[in-house]
């Protein structure tokens, strides 16, 4: 007879097991997701070439494998990365499973800090006009979603979400006034951005998203016994001696960073931090121990084969890459979700 | 209902009675229609033009609308004549003009140099000046036969002018801006293709001889810099990559038409 200790080591160690085969198995779809987003394209490469066209500097194969599909390739992976595993801790956070990056007002921020760099001509200074201010506008809707939900008892999660969805819509509106009292090359301009691409070339930006996507994920595991215990609701979480004040403080700035940082280098694209998260925990539950890693990775395959099917599936056109993201992560979340016996918990 | 119907006999009453008459009072909705009005010399009558018809404004004619809206109240107390428009402009704000009993005239985006010239000819049949526009259109067509007879001296190339960026847009052949490139001894490596949108991969892989960026408000200084680290690309390896005025060359008027023509030819005679 298997004693009760027993029976709950090897529980805990069939978890284990399962997470680690999880893991390798999202690893596995990374790298062939990689490896697809390499091969496909306008020009042929076939993988046997790989060596013979990496060797080649002066190859049209090699240009566009290095000047396009690789930094194409890291920006979609960090830029999914950060987003999904935003949307994870949000809805954590929020314990509300319709929370996303987007929701506190973020992108908004962001989308209206465009504007107004494009509307004033700012973008004519520097080719990081456009980021830079992406981001000031995503960082000034932090502080004022964070700062407004502050009461004398604390910090309140309600008031959050529903100050950043009202934030959203001021945004939006300040970004329409922009775009009615501009010209139509800056209309233009401003809703080719809203519309979000991968088509950044510059390696400092590529770069900042690539280490912010991968420190968000280190600095998130930090957290994730304490979301775990957030699952269980704030006075739970509290009488097992977690500070649930200052980990939603830490974990709400870590979340907006990240997507503000995303949205600056790549536009707005939307779905990726509602659904991912959703599907992973669909396939192996809530523990934050593996959503985290599985939604970080599930994030960076997605939007990796978003991009690419964005940039071939009507080649030489190039579709939006928010027009796959809504289509595809739309399409399969309902039939995921019509196909599963199971209701969406967060606890 | 009845009085419904008188209104509309109203309505059309005024409508027939102004047929005919002498267009005094013109606004305009869109800039290459201010600046054909302009070109023609019948600035006098223009009583209403967009936030982005530059000349007009600085002479203190009412703006009527934006990018994106129009005032009806304010264009209608201009107590226009006439408005012209492009088929840009929505549907209703065009139903709510004829409700209101002012005479509108849309206009099709020109899809080539003659189309361009034959809709300044029409504009001045509507508001008159019209012996002004015929010399016009008769100047450009002049300076536009003499860089083509030019350019027949120049090497056949490939062209990429790219219009849009994020993603990359490029003109298409069925566009007047085409005709920039075909004037100019050069063929279009989007031609055949429906949509603007084209991947960056795929003009590489065309491997144009020259690469022309329209300014786009800022953007094509930094399209022309990351074109630049494409160092494959002929264009880039020859120094035949510009840019080219965005308001000239996008803003079908013959005059801007031959202007940004003699710069694209003046780029690749250079080269």
């Amino acid at each position: 007879m298997i004693s009760k200790g027993n029976s709950e080591l090897f529980t805990m160690k069939n978890r284990y097991m399962k997470w680690i085969l999880f893991s390798a198995a999202l690893l596995l779809l990374l790298l062939i997701s990689i490896a697809v987003s390499l091969l496909i394209g306008e020009v042929k490469i076939s993988l046997f070439q790989l060596q013979e066209i990496l060797n080649d500097h002066r190859s049209m194969a090699y240009m566009v494998l290095t000047k396009i599909r690789i930094p194409r390739l890291i920006l979609a992976a960090s830029v999914g990365g950060a987003l999904s595993l935003s949307g994870a801790i949000l809805q954590g956070i929020y314990r509300n499973p319709l929370v996303e990056p987007y929701t506190l007002g973020i992108s908004g921020g962001a989308a209206l800090g465009v504007s107004i760099a494009i509307v004033f001509g700012l973008n004519t200074i520097s080719f990081l006009a456009l980021p830079v201010f992406g981001f000031i506008g995503a960082i000034i809707t932090l502080f004022l979603v964070y700062f407004l939900s502050l009461k004398k008892s604390g910090l309140s999660v309600n008031s959050m979400l529903l100050i950043g969805v009202m934030v959203s819509f001021v945004s939006s509106s300040a970004m329409m006034f922009m775009m009615s009292i501009t010209t139509t090359d800056n209309v233009q301009n401003i809703v080719f951005w809203v519309m979000g691409s991968m088509d950044e070339t510059n390696h400092v930006l590529i770069k900042i998203a690539f280490y912010s996507s991968l420190s968000g994920l280190f600095l998130a595991y930090f957290f994730a016994q304490p979301l775990n215990a957030l699952r269980l609701g704030d006075a739970k979480a509290r009488h097992l001696g977690i500070n649930t004040n200052l980990t939603i403080r830490i974990l709400f700035f870590l979340a907006s960073l990240l997507t503000g940082i995303a949205v600056a280098v790549a536009g707005v694209i939307g779905f990726v931090g509602l659904v991912i998260p959703h599907l992973i925990r669909l396939v192996i539950g809530n523990d934050y121990r593996i959503l985290l890693l599985g939604s970080f990775l599930g994030g960076a395959i997605f939007l990796i084969l978003s991009d690419t099917l964005a940039r071939t599936i009507i080649s030489p056109n190039e579709l939006p890459i928010g027009v796959i993201t809504g289509f595809a992560g739309g399409i399969v979340f309902i039939a995921v979700l019509s196909r599963s016996k199971s209701h969406f918990k967060l606890n | 209902m009845k009085l419904k119907g008188i209104v509309s006999l109203f309505l059309l009453v005024i409508q027939l009675t102004s047929l005919g008459q002498e267009i005094k009072r013109v606004v305009s909705l869109a800039p290459s229609i201010t600046e054909n009005i302009y070109l023609i010399g019948a600035q006098d009558k223009l009583v209403g033009c967009t936030s982005y018809c530059t000349d007009a404004i600085r002479d203190g004619v009412q703006q009527v609308g934006s990018a994106v809206e129009i005032n009806m109240e304010v264009l209608f107390a201009q107590q226009p004549d006439i408005v012209l428009a492009m088929k840009l402009t929505k549907t209703q704000d065009i139903e709510t003009m004829k409700r209101l009993g002012v005479k509108v005239e849309i206009m099709d985006s020109p899809d080539n140099f003659d189309e361009i010239c034959e809709q300044t000819l029409h504009i001045a049949e509507l508001i008159g000046n019209k012996q002004e526009a015929q010399k016009v259109v008769e100047d450009a067509r002049k300076r536009v036969e003499k860089i083509r007879q030019q350019s027949k001296q120049l090497p056949h190339s490939k062209i990429f002018f790219q219009l849009g960026a994020n993603p990359v847009f490029t003109v298409l052949d069925h566009t007047f801006m085409n005709d920039y490139i075909t004037f100019c001894n050069g063929e279009n490596i989007a031609t055949g293709l429906t949509k603007g949108t084209i991947t960056r991969e795929s003009v590489v892989l065309q491997n144009p001889d020259y690469m022309f960026i329209a300014t786009m408000g800022g953007f094509g200084a930094e399209e022309l810099a990351t074109w630049k680290m494409y160092t494959g690309i002929k264009a880039i390896q020859n120094g035949g990559i510009f840019l080219i005025d965005s308001e000239t060359s996008c803003s079908p008027t013959p005059a801007n038409f031959v202007s940004a023509l003699e710069d694209v030819f003046n780029d690749i005679k250079r080269k």
